[in-house]
C-alpha cells in the first residue's frame, strides 16, 4: 500500500514538474481553458436564476406573444421543476402543436384529459394533435382515434361548433362520409350554429363522394338559410362543372360575383371552364379581371398564361407564367421547364 | 493559437462542437428536430470553420489594403496572423453559439 502511495505520489511530482517546451503550446491552452471556464460560468450563473415562477412568468409572455418556440421551451422547463398544472400541459401542448412536433403534443394532451377529465376543450385539443399527426402519416386507427376523443368532447358539451367540425373532418378524412354528415347534422339539429356553414359541409360530403346532384340540394339548402353565401354558389357551379353543364356552372360563378364582386374564385373558375372549352380569349378576359382583384394570384397569373399561349401570344404567356410560378404554382414550373426544352 | 501543433486545435474545436450539439439538440428538441450527435456536430464544426476562415481571410485582406493605402511598414507583420485570426474566432464563434442555445 505504502509503495503504491509513494509510485503514486513521485508521479503527480513527475507531471508537475515537466515543463512544456513550447511557448505557443502552453498559452493557447490557457486560453482555450479561459473560454472553456468562461462558458461553464455563464452556464452556472444562469442556472441561479432559475426559479419555477420566473420561467412560467416567461413562458406566458411568449406564448400571449405567440411566440410559440421560446413559449415551449420555457414550458419545457417549467414542467421540468414538477409543476403538474393541466393549463401548463394545456399550453405547452398547444405550442407544441403550432410547432408541428404532434406527438409530443398529444402526449402532453391525454395528460391534460386525465387530470382535467370534464373539460370539453381537452379533448378537443387531443383530437387536434391526433388528427394532424394523421394527416402526416396518413394513419386511419389515428384518424378514428381522433373522433373517437372528439366525440367524448362533444358528449361533455354538445354546444362547441369547433368539435363537430373537427368531428366531420376526421371521417371524411378516412372516406366515412355518413358518420361525418351525421355530426354535422347532429350540429345542425343543435340550432345554435351558422345553419348554411353545416348544410355547405354536407354539399362537400356529397361531392367527395362522387354524389353531385345531392351537393347541390345541400349547397342550395345553405343559400335558402343565407342568400349572401357566395361559397355555395361556387359550390354549385363546381358540381354543374363536374356533370358537364358549363352553362349553368358559369351562371352560378357569376351569381358569386353579383354577391360580391371582390370574391377571386369565380373570376378564376370561369376563366378555366372557358379555358377547358378552348374559348381562349375569354379565358384571359376572365383571368385578366381575377388579377386586377389580386396580381399575386398565382392560378390566375396560370391560366392567363396558358391563355396567351393558346393565344400565340409567346412573350405575354411566358411572363405570366413566370409570375404563376414566382407565386408557387407548381403547374406553370412544369410548363417552363417544357417550353424551355422545345 | 495552437500554432506549432494545428491538429491539436482541430481536436479541441470538435470536441467543443459535440458539446454544443448536444445543447442544439435540447434547444430545438421542441420543434421535433433531434441532430445525430455525431452528425450533427460535424455539420456545426463545418459550417464554424467555413464561416471563421472566410471571415479571417476577409479581415486579411482588409488589413493588407489599409497598410498599402495608408503605406504601413508590414515587414514585421506577423506570418501565422491568418491562423490567429481563425483559431480566436472558431472559439469566439462557439462561444457566442454556445451562450445563444443555453439562455433563459
Amino acid at each position: 500500500m505504502r509503495n503504491l502511495e509513494k509510485q503514486y505520489s513521485r508521479y503527480v511530482k513527475k507531471i508537475l514538474s515537466r515543463k512544456i517546451p513550447d511557448k505557443n503550446l502552453k498559452y493557447s491552452f490557457i486560453i482555450t481553458l479561459c473560454f472553456i471556464a468562461a462558458g461553464i460560468c455563464v452556464y452556472f450563473i444562469r442556472h441561479l436564476n432559475y426559479s419555477r415562477e420566473y420561467l412560467l412568468q416567461k413562458a406566458n409572455e411568449y406564448y400571449s406573444n405567440e411566440e410559440h418556440f421560446h413559449a415551449a421551451r420555457y414550458f419545457a422547463k417549467v414542467i421540468k421543476l414538477n409543476v403538474s398544472e393541466p393549463e401548463v400541459y394545456k399550453r405547452y401542448g398547444i405550442s407544441l402543436l403550432k410547432l408541428g412536433n404532434y406527438s409530443l403534443a398529444e402526449k402532453y394532451f391525454r395528460l391534460v384529459s386525465s387530470i382535467d377529465s370534464y373539460n370539453e376543450d381537452s379533448y378537443y385539443f387531443l383530437g387536434d394533435a391526433l388528427y394532424r399527426k394523421a394527416l402526416e402519416t396518413n394513419d386511419k386507427d389515428t384518424f378514428l382515434q381522433a373522433a373517437e376523443y372528439i366525440e367524448k368532447g362533444i358528449d361533455l358539451n354538445p354546444d362547441s361548433e369547433k368539435l363537430y367540425l373537427l368531428a366531420g373532418l376526421c371521417f371524411r378524412s378516412v372516406g366515412l362520409y355518413e358518420k361525418a354528415r351525421d355530426f354535422y347534422n347532429k350540429a345542425l339539429m343543435s340550432n345554435k350554429f351558422n345553419k348554411s356553414g353545416f348544410y355547405n359541409l354536407i354539399g362537400n360530403t356529397f361531392d367527395e363522394e362522387g354524389n353531385y346532384k345531392e351537393a347541390i340540394l345541400y349547397y342550395e339548402k345553405a343559400i335558402l338559410h343565407d342568400n349572401s353565401f357566395v361559397v355555395a354558389f361556387c359550390n354549385i357551379g363546381d358540381m354543374f362543372a363536374k356533370m358537364d353543364n358549363y352553362e349553368s356552372a358559369v351562371q352560378n360563378y357569376q351569381k358569386a360575383l353579383e354577391l360580391d364582386g371582390n370574391f377571386i374564385a369565380p373570376y378564376i373558375k370561369i376563366a378555366n371552364l372557358y379555358y377547358d372549352k378552348n374559348n381562349f380569349a375569354e379565358s384571359a378576359k376572365e383571368a385578366l379581371k381575377a388579377l386586377k382583384i389580386n396580381p399575386e394570384d398565382n392560378n390566375a397569373n396560370y391560366i392567363l398564361g396558358m391563355s396567351y399561349k393558346q393565344l400565340g401570344k409567346e412573350k405575354e404567356s411566358l411572363e405570366y407564367l413566370k409570375k404563376a410560378a414566382f407565386y408557387g404554382n407548381d403547374k406553370s414550373v412544369k410548363e417552363i421547364k417544357r417550353q424551355n426544352v422545345l | 493559437m495552437f500554432y506549432n501543433k494545428k491538429y491539436l486545435f482541430f481536436i479541441i474545436a470538435y470536441l467543443m462542437n459535440l458539446i454544443l450539439c448536444f445543447f442544439f439538440n435540447t434547444y430545438f428538441s421542441f420543434s421535433g428536430i433531434n441532430l445525430n450527435l455525431i452528425v450533427g456536430s460535424v455539420i456545426i464544426y463545418g459550417v464554424i470553420l467555413i464561416f471563421c476562415f472566410v471571415a479571417a481571410q476577409i479581415l486579411l485582406y482588409s488589413f493588407k489594403v489599409f497598410s498599402w493605402i495608408f503605406k504601413l511598414k508590414t515587414k514585421n507583420f506577423a506570418t501565422n496572423f491568418l491562423w490567429t485570426v481563425f483559431t480566436v474566432f472558431v472559439c469566439l464563434f462557439i462561444f457566442i453559439i454556445f451562450i445563444k442555445v443555453t439562455e433563459y
